[in-house]
């Protein structure tokens, strides 16, 4: 009797043993629980949506579901490496709302894990605002289009724009609204006088012009010329043409102008420029550099105070104005620290199959008024 | 260690192949890019080379097996189900059992004893043809990425106890550059992911400028982990190494950003 209960009680051991073994969990991103429709399309719009539309330069329509699904790797290989949403700096900007770490995580799990459809949830279609910053003073209509054919794929085209109304002005704010937006990359608005160029704005798909702090406005010229340099990109098909528009935005006659600052380093060291006389920066860009290198500029104030001004990184397709929320307030006496940071994680240019630049002259801009008044 | 992969109708196909590691990583996969076990478990590839099958064998005599697209991508769950899948050991057949919420097959055979030599019959729902995978396994799988070991991440019920938990995580990671001994990434990676995202409902009481940062803290370290798993899927060991770093520093700075936070 005790043999059998022995014998009992081991095999209800040994089938507890074997039964109550839980499945061990890994990899759980085996499929998707997100869909596109329900869960993925909310996120593209928000984030992605006012540049990934159809028939936008990106080439890459990421609101529909066949779009969305052959872009499945180029969207692992942009957030996972932190090239999209385009946006290379740190510090107090004014910035587009950043994709939050649950949105990240819904987005890469679905394109990880199958890139379910799901069933579509009807929605309103998404409607890009006309100008960002409401109606401009003045719009300014390139003169003529410009059409790009044959095998023509990357083109840069300055225009001369209509000056006549915007010569001698001050100015807070331009915008583009691009004529036909497949084949908008990007574009520099500038003022040309004297031999040289000041930039009023600098616009790319998806980005709204942010308005300065500290009444802060450019001076054109009374015989500027306004030039914009289009950068254009052909998608593959018939010819196609493109005739923008320029939104101007005036400042009061009171308005603070703006100068510029140009900072420089090479790579390893660090370079100083001493400020001799109280100002406040309004914005930063990055207009040259190595590709994936980092700047870093450090405010020292004159008793030694160190603070983080910003840490750009150069992504010349990128070049874009860096707008501060708030005026940063410089001393006389104090200095700005440069220091360029080679890209020696080469992890992103990998991931996105590019090569980091290599020296290419460093420059950055500061864009500041003067507080000594 | 080689297998056979032997496609029965309509003609008799022998596929000899050797393990390898993942390429480099340098433009979108194509179909085959990446042939090779993910697990540490024998590869095969099966129905018409559209898929890709990794078997373990486990210490706890269970069969694991994984199936994938060409490119190394899931298989839509619906598809998995409708895989007809058995297992052949010695005279024994025994069905091969899905498990949905993890994404494998999955047959326990506790007689089966070493060298193990099992037999996988594999029909795919459109398929004519009846595929037919041997795998030999002279020992038990090593548990390379932690598969067997992995359990589902403990989210402490408070802030403290989470923050803690990462810094034991930031531990983990450390200590795998340290000593070069990498098993266990995928499922860490999700653990860090999981325990990250849970401290957003803690953040709405917190001061203004916890508010101001810890969002993109958090968003750095789920980024860190989602570049280690793709790196993992498709990458180098240099890019594993990289993105290990990263994945380090974004949980420092995370550290930093939520008070309470352990060093």
């Amino acid at each position: 009797m005790s043999r059998l209960l022995i014998t009992v009680a081991t095999a209800v051991t040994t089938i507890a043993v074997f039964t109550l073994h839980a499945p061990a969990v890994a990899h759980r991103t085996a499929v998707s629980p997100f869909t596109f429709h329900r869960d993925v399309v909310p996120i593209l719009e928000a984030r992605c949506g006012r540049c990934h539309l159809d028939d936008s330069v990106s080439g890459v329509a990421l609101l529909r579901y066949p779009g969305a699904r052959n872009a499945i790797w180029p969207i692992r290989q942009a957030l996972a490496s932190g090239h999209m949403p385009p946006w290379f700096a740190e510090g107090a900007f004014k910035a587009p709302a950043p994709v939050t770490g649950r949105e990240l995580n819904i987005l890469m799990t679905w394109a990880t894990g199958g890139a379910p459809e799901g069933r579509p949830v009807p929605r309103e279609p998404l409607v890009p605002a006309r100008w960002a910053l409401g109606t401009p003073d003045l719009v300014v209509p390139m003169p003529v289009a410009f059409s790009m054919a044959g095998n023509q794929r990357d083109v840069v085209h300055d225009v001369a724009m209509p000056a006549r109304r915007i010569a001698g002005r001050l100015i807070r704010a331009v915008d583009l609204r691009p004529g036909t937006p497949a084949m908008v990359r990007r574009a520099e608005i500038i003022a040309r006088s004297g031999g040289r160029e000041q930039v009023l704005g600098l616009w790319q798909p998806g980005e709204a012009a942010a308005p300065l702090e500290a009444n802060a406005a450019f001076r054109v010229p009374v015989n500027a010329a306004v030039v914009l340099r289009m950068h254009y990109r052909r998608p593959v098909g018939p010819a196609i043409s493109d005739r923008s528009e320029l939104g101007v935005y005036f400042a009061r006659a009171a308005a603070n102008p703006i100068t510029t600052i140009e900072l420089g380093a090479a790579a390893g060291r660090e370079a100083d420029h001493r400020v001799d006389r109280p100002l406040q920066v309004v914005a930063v860009r990055a207009m040259s550099g190595p590709s994936g290198a980092w700047v870093r500029l450090v405010l020292v104030a004159p008793d030694g105070a160190r603070q983080p001004l910003a840490r750009l990184e150069i992504r010349p397709e990128w070049n874009r104005r860096y707008v501060f929320s708030k005026p940063v307030i410089l001393t006389a006496g104090s200095r700005i620290e440069t220091s360029l940071v080679p890209s020696a994680d080469t992890l992103w240019t990998s991931l996105i199959g590019e090569r980091p630049g290599s020296a290419d002259h460093l420059r950055v801009v500061l864009e500041v008024v003067d507080s000594s008044n | 260690m080689i297998f056979a992969v032997k496609r029965l109708a309509p003609a008799a196909v022998l596929v000899w192949a050797a393990f390898g590691l993942c390429p480099p990583l340098a433009a979108q996969p194509s179909p085959h890019a990446v042939h090779g076990p993910r697990y540490g478990g024998a590869f095969a590839t099966a129905a018409s080379d559209t898929l890709h099958i990794e078997a373990l064998w486990t210490e706890q005599r269970r069969l694991r097996v994984f199936v994938v697209d060409a490119s190394g991508g899931p298989v839509p769950i619906d598809q998995l189900r409708d895989l007809n899948a058995l297992v052949i050991a010695g005279d024994r057949e025994s069905p091969l059992a899905l498990l949905e919420s993890d994404g494998y097959f999955e047959a326990r055979i506790p007689t089966l004893t070493l060298p193990a030599v099992i037999t996988m019959r594999l029909r795919p729902p459109a398929a004519a043809a009846r595929d037919e995978v041997t795998f030999s396994f002279s020992g038990y799988t090593l548990d390379v990425l932690g598969l067997a070991s992995a359990s589902p991440a403990e989210i402490p019920g408070t802030l403290a106890g989470i923050v803690a938990a990462l810094a034991d995580d930031r531990r983990v990671v450390r200590a795998m550059v340290e000593q070069s001994e990498f098993s266990g990434l995928f499922a860490l990676e999700e653990r860090i992911r999981d325990r990250v995202l849970a401290i957003e409902p803690y953040l709405e009481p917190m001061p203004a400028a916890v508010r101001a940062n810890a969002p993109a803290a958090i968003a750095l370290v789920v980024r860190g982990c989602w570049l280690l798993h793709t790196v993992l899927d498709y990458g180098s060991a240099d890019q594993r190494d990289a993105a290990l770093s990263q994945l380090g520093e974004a949980l420092d700075r995370l550290m930093a950003a939520v008070p309470g936070a352990a060093q």
